[in-house]
C-alpha cells in the first residue's frame, strides 16, 4: 500500500469508527468485548484492503468483516457455554420489576435477550439503515431470511412489552 | 374491539404502536452509541497501521479468533 493509499484508508476507517462501535455493542452487548471486536475489524481491514472494492460500500464491507469476526468467536465460545440461553432467562427474572409500563427501562437488555442472528437482522434494518438487500449481503443469506429473522425480533421485543404491561398491577414475584 | 380481550389487545390495536415504539427505542439506543466520541486507542491503532508498525497483527487477529 503506497503512502496515499494508506493514508485514504486510514481516513475512511477512522470516519466509520462510530459505527462500528454501534455495530459491535449491538453484537457483542458488553463494550469492553465490543471495543475489542472494533480493534479486531479495523486490523483485518487494513490487512485485506486489497479485497475491498474501490468505489463499494465500505460501511457495508466492514460490517461484514466485523459480523463474522463476532461470530466465529461467539460459536466457539457458546460450545464453552452451552447454557446461553439459561443464562439469558435469569436474567430476565431479575430484571421485570424495574421495568415500567409500556417503556424499555433498559431497552439494551431486552435487545441482549434476543438471539445474536435476530438482534444482527433488527439493527441492520431498523438502526443501520441498509437494505434487506444489503443486510442479506453483509449476513451471507438470503432477502427471506433477513425479514424473518426481524419479524421475529419484531414479535419478541413486542411479547415482552406485553408482558410488562401486564406484570404492572401483579404482585411483585420475582423476588419470591 | 373492548380491552377485556387482554390476550389479544397487543396483537390488534397496540401492534402499530408497539412496532413504532420498538423502532423508536432501537434507533435512540443505535444514534447515542453513535454519538460516542472515539476513543485513543482506536487513533493510536489507525495510526500504528498507517505506519507499518503492526505490519504481522493481520495475521495475528485471525489467530485471536481461534483462542486455543
Amino acid at each position: 500500500m503506497n503512502n496515499s493509499k494508506a493514508h485514504g484508508l486510514k481516513e475512511q476507517l477512522l470516519s466509520e469508527i462510530p459505527s462500528l462501535r454501534a455495530f459491535a455493542l449491538s453484537l457483542a452487548g458488553i463494550s469492553d468485548r465490543a471495543d475489542d471486536l472494533v480493534q479486531d475489524t479495523l486490523v483485518k481491514a487494513w490487512a485485506n484492503a486489497d479485497s475491498f472494492t474501490y468505489g463499494a460500500n465500505m460501511r457495508a464491507w466492514l460490517f461484514t468483516i466485523m459480523r463474522n469476526t463476532f461470530f466465529s468467536q461467539y460459536r466457539k465460545a457458546r460450545r464453552e457455554v452451552q447454557d446461553v440461553d439459561g443464562e439469558a432467562a435469569a436474567r430476565l427474572v431479575a430484571m421485570p420489576d424495574q421495568m415500567s409500563h409500556l417503556d424499555f427501562t433498559d431497552f439494551k437488555a431486552e435487545l441482549d435477550l434476543l438471539p445474536a442472528d435476530q438482534r444482527e437482522a433488527l439493527v441492520l434494518i431498523g438502526a443501520s439503515g441498509f437494505s434487506y438487500e444489503e443486510a442479506a449481503e453483509i449476513c451471507g443469506v438470503a432477502v427471506g431470511t433477513i425479514k424473518s429473522r426481524v419479524n421475529r425480533a419484531r414479535r419478541r421485543l413486542i411479547e415482552r412489552l406485553a408482558l410488562q404491561d401486564e406484570d404492572e398491577s401483579a404482585p411483585d414475584v420475582s423476588k419470591a | 374491539m373492548t380491552d377485556d380481550s387482554k390476550d389479544n389487545r397487543a396483537e390488534i390495536g397496540l401492534e402499530p404502536l408497539l412496532q413504532a415504539h420498538i423502532g423508536r427505542k432501537l434507533r435512540e439506543f443505535y444514534d447515542s452509541a453513535v454519538r460516542e466520541p472515539v476513543p485513543d486507542r482506536f487513533k493510536l491503532l489507525l495510526d500504528q497501521l498507517e505506519n507499518g508498525e503492526l505490519e504481522s497483527v493481520g495475521n495475528l487477529a485471525e489467530d485471536k479468533a481461534d483462542p486455543a
